[in-house]
């Protein structure tokens, strides 16, 4: 890969300063039928960050609920309908779209030396798509939420008389997004890779969204035709799922975590990706273990399709069938743990910078790392029948979405934060934030793993009063965690306004799009990059630039 | 590498490139693909990049096609495997000629798409036109025939399943007077017997709810529940002490039955030689059709046990009338009747004339697939028409002809859907 380097190619595009993306059109109909990628995914991002603050809330309302044992502030019904939403919102319309569609948008044709994604349009019909089914979840929040978890298990959720269809089918909308964003990255990855970008150029993140990508185009379309089926089931009664018809809910639960459990790798996925950039560019050290890191991605994604089963060990799947689910989902410890473990190596011996985004990429490995070996735990049949159903399940998937994630989507949001609005955070509030965000995670989740031992059920509105002091623990850890995200969320709004200007490079990261002006000028490149190195190649043949607070190329 | 914009672009220019094109959002930045390709857009360096894109694009997006139908390909294999009599049983109510005729359709529609992305590459303006015309005029046959069936469908009660109400058995239907003739006419008389005896014997046929056929009490009670129907008919004799007498004789059937397995199936093959035991013949005959506990053919094999209340002839009621009339159908009558499975035996001995369990699911599964397949055609109508705009407006040509390409290849893989739609759903054998 170490193809001879040298520093032309790292020269900050010229162009007027004053044009980029940003500027380069006014009026909000420019906004709204823009064929631009940055400017997707620009409402991409903004549209899941107010997104993951409604799901907030919600999470904050269980929480509180959960102070007490029996009423602490809504109803039993309310509290179903709020832990629903809650995660409806925060897996449809926050985590699956977070890093491929609003930061990928952004990054992946930058990183990879393009113009654009491969169909703008379609680019652009996702994200509308986005909004539509979002307004349909929105829609059943208002007439009567669903309240049947954003599992949409049958048969209550054909019996249930909460506003089941219209959150099924903003679900459904939202898939086709997932696939139009996922199909247009694989042939932009394909077909639109600039002279020199070989396959193994490329850096992480976009061997990440690639292999997201495939994940997304070949599972989507089946919850697709699942969440249909259950749509017409509700109207007219198919009785392909409806027991009292003659149909088969345990169907249901096949088809659909056919999707969901490769859709959990949809999210995950691209964290890994995130967590790589971030790794080498604080590090200023070049990955270590490239290659493995990026087959271990595509390893991740075929194996995610042959894993469903591990969620269904106690409905009544042959022991068979259970067995090889498990055995199979084990594996997928072994290309996970070979990126854990390239990354440390490559921090091994690397001049590590705290910067906040390093920090997000720290939690990253320690949290994500709990909530990887408590999967070993649950994909174990014997243990997973205890543990089915309890707190612990809640724990490790918080650990593993919320904790890996949310927390890589935060590190790659502060992370790119200065090349997308051509602005810089200030960087102690974002430590601040970082640890907050920490300690809240570990203190609202971990007493969740205790409380799951000790046979908690989850999605249960009363308790037992011995629960009381860790369910207390953990909402306090909530609130922590929110005041963390708010703490974020006041610094990043404020910094778009009057932060100081960012530099084209302001990490010292070597990859493409650091190479173009913050933010990019509309046309990313005025002329495709030649690429003649490895993604993390020439950290030593950058240096700090006093005057401009950044990252320039050494003569 | 400005020379890399122009290796790529295999298609020969020429002067032919018309016009503002739709690719070209942000007209002349002086940017991009080279300007004397106004069809290709500014994100491509060539047209042979554009192209391929669009190639892979359309692959993918047939992709996830093929996979969005997966999940009904699959309920569709489950259902079957599960119910055999009832997809062999539903299959009578479709109109095979109908089937026949919009796959003819179908598949000419697809030699048109195919031949108008040849005609385009070759310029002939005129002929992409006439080729999309005929294959949109396909595409509407094929709706407005898809159209008559389920009109008839929803005339004669055939609907998924809550809705689920057909107006007519299945010996009334004609695809399976037709298939079997004798089946249908032992039926046929079957009933007109059952009518006679009403008229005469009035108050002993008093059934409940004043349904003039024995037979409608037992169908309904089926279909009502077909989810205790589901535990088989295993569970169901557990409860009857008839039914233990039976297991009794079953435990030494086997024996005998492993002794002499071939007077069975002879039996099947010599209509009527027994008065007593020819429907049980053909059921032994009509191998494995059926989910009746395994035991219950084999004591009747040996023909003495009749059932009990065959002794109370001058008395009985319609229920036992009617199982001793299907117990006389011979093996050909009753063959078909019981691979559809109209005709089952009781877990307690006598037969039963039903209507399949999940019944209505072959017609959920039937509406959705060729539903959704439907409205796929109707998509294609819509795309079809924005291209013959589009070669209206003479856009096409041989060195730009993706766009009617990715039609042709969407339209190909909707036919293709059809194509295994119509054996599974019309032509189950």
């Amino acid at each position: 890969m170490a193809a001879p380097t040298t520093a032309a190619d790292l020269v900050v595009a010229p162009s007027k300063p004053e044009d980029n993306y940003l500027t380069h059109d006014k009026g909000i109909l420019s906004w709204i039928f823009t064929l631009d990628h940055k400017r997707i995914g620009l409402m991409y991002l903004v549209s899941v960050l107010v997104s993951f603050a409604l799901g907030g809330f919600f999470a904050l309302v269980v929480r509180t609920e959960l102070l007490t044992p029996g009423k602490t502030l809504i109803t039993h019904d309310q509290f179903n309908q709020a832990f629903t939403l809650h995660g409806a919102v925060m897996v449809f319309l926050v985590i699956i779209p977070g890093i491929p569609a609003a930061l990928g948008n952004i990054i992946l044709p930058l990183q990879l030396g393009a113009k654009d994604v491969a169909f703008p349009r379609l680019n652009l019909m996702s994200y509308h798509l986005w909004v539509l089914g979002a307004l349909f979840l929105l829609a059943s929040m208002v007439i009567s939420a669903a309240d049947t978890g954003w599992t949409f298990y049958v048969p209550y959720s054909t019996s249930t008389t909460t506003a089941v269809i219209p959150a099924v089918f903003g679900a459904f909308i939202l898939g086709f997004s997932s696939i139009f964003t996922g199909l247009n990255f694989i042939v932009t990855i394909h077909k639109l890779r600039p002279p020199g970008m070989t396959w193994f150029r490329m850096p992480l993140f976009l061997w990440a969204l690639y292999a997201t990508a495939v994940i997304q185009v070949l599972a989507t379309p089946v919850i697709g035709i699942t969440l249909l089926m259950l749509i017409v089931e509700r109207l007219v009664g198919l009785g392909i799922f409806d027991p009292s018809l003659g149909g088969d809910p345990v169907l249901f639960q096949h088809f659909f975590w056919f999707y969901s459990h490769p859709a959990v790798y949809i999210m995950i996925v691209p964290a890994f990706g995130v967590i790589s950039e971030l790794i080498c560019a604080f590090s200023r050290k070049p990955i270590f273990g490239y290659k493995f890191i990026a087959l271990s991605s595509l390893a991740i994604a075929f194996l995610g399709f042959l894993v469903w089963g591990h969620h269904m060990f106690t409905s009544g799947q042959s022991v068979l069938a259970g067995a090889i689910f498990s055995a199979i989902t084990f594996l997928i410890a072994i290309p996970t743990a070979i990126k854990i473990f390239n990354w440390l190596a490559t921090m091994y011996k690397g001049r590590i910078h705290l910067d906040t985004p390093m920090l997000y990429a720290l939690a990253f490995l320690w949290v994500f790392t709990i909530g990887g070996v408590t999967g070993v735990f649950l994909a174990t049949m014997s243990v997973n029948v205890h543990l089915h159903d309890t707190y612990f399940v809640v724990a490790h998937f918080h650990y593993v979405m919320m904790g890996g994630s949310i927390t890589a989507f935060m590190g790659g949001l502060h992370y790119w934060w200065p090349k997308f609005t051509g602005r810089m955070y200030p960087e102690r509030a974002g430590r601040v934030g970082a640890i907050l965000v920490f300690l809240g995670l570990n203190f609202t989740f971990f007493p969740q793993f205790i409380l799951g031992t000790r046979g908690m059920p989850r999605r249960y509105y009363n308790y037992l009063p011995e629960f009381t002091g860790l369910h207390q623990f953990s909402t306090i850890g909530a609130y922590i965690l929110g005041a963390g995200f708010l703490l974020t969320a006041i610094y990043l709004l404020k910094s778009v306004r009057s932060g100081p200007k960012a530099p084209a490079n302001p990490w010292g990261a070597t990859t493409l799009e650091w190479t173009c002006q913050s933010p990019p000028p509309y046309y990313n490149f005025h002329e495709a990059p030649v690429v003649n190195r490895g993604p993390y190649d020439n950290y030593d043949k950058l240096r700090f630039d006093k005057k401009s607070r950044g990252y320039v190329p050494a003569e | 590498m400005e020379s890399k914009a122009n290796e790529g672009a295999r298609v020969a220019d020429a002067a032919k490139s018309h016009g503002d094109d739709h690719g070209h959002a942000e007209g002349g930045h002086g940017h991009g693909a080279p300007l004397q390709y106004p069809y290709v857009a500014h994100h491509f360096d060539s047209p042979q990049q554009q192209f391929d894109s669009g190639k892979l694009g359309i692959w993918l997006f047939l992709v996830t096609e093929i996979l969005f139908f997966s999940g009904l390909f699959c309920a569709y294999t489950i259902y079957r495997a599960q119910n055999p009599e009832v997809f062999y049983w539903a299959h009578f109510y479709l109109d095979t000629n109908m089937g026949a005729l919009n796959t003819v359709v179908l598949i000419l529609s697809s030699l048109t798409a195919a031949w108008a992305v040849r005609a385009a590459q070759l310029g002939q303006q005129k002929l992409v036109k006439i080729n999309i015309l005929v294959t949109i005029a396909c595409a509407f046959t094929f709706m407005g025939v898809k159209y008559v069936e389920y009109s008839h469908k929803f005339h004669d009660g055939l609907l998924p399943s809550r809705h689920f109400d057909p107006k007519h058995e299945v010996w009334e239907v004609e695809a399976f007077k037709k298939k079997h003739p004798e089946a249908a006419e032992a039926m046929t008389r079957l009933m007109a017997k059952l009518e006679a005896r009403k008229a005469t014997a009035a108050v002993d046929l008093e059934v409940p709810h004043g349904e003039p056929l024995a037979l409608v009490p037992v169908v309904n009670q089926v279909a009502a529940a077909p989810a205790e129907a589901a535990e088989g008919s295993a569970a169901q004799a557990t409860t009857t002490q008839a039914a233990t007498a039976q297991e009794a004789v079953a435990q030494q059937a086997p024996a005998q039955e492993g002794a002499a397995p071939a007077p069975a199936q002879e039996a099947a093959q010599e209509p009527a030689t027994q008065e007593a035991g020819t429907a049980e013949a053909a059921e032994a005959g009509a191998e494995g059709t059926e989910e009746a506990a395994p035991a219950a053919p084999a004591p009747v094999a040996a023909p003495a046990p009749a059932p009990a209340p065959a002794a109370e002839e001058p008395i009985l009621d319609d229920d036992v009338f009617l199982a001793n009339e299907l117990r006389k159908l011979t093996p050909a009558e009753a063959t078909p009747l019981l691979r559809a499975g109209v005709l089952q035996r009781q877990a307690d001995g006598p037969f039963e004339l039903v209507r399949p369990k999940k019944a209505g699911v072959f017609f959920s599964i039937y509406f959705f697939m060729t539903g959704l397949h439907g409205v796929h055609v109707i998509i294609g109508i819509g795309v079809w028409i924005w291209m013959l705009v589009r070669a209206g407006r003479r856009k096409f040509g041989p060195k730009y002809f993706g766009p009617i390409d990715f039609t042709a290849l969407y339209w190909h893989l909707v036919d293709l859907i059809w194509i295994y739609l119509f054996p599974l759903l019309y032509l189950i054998h």
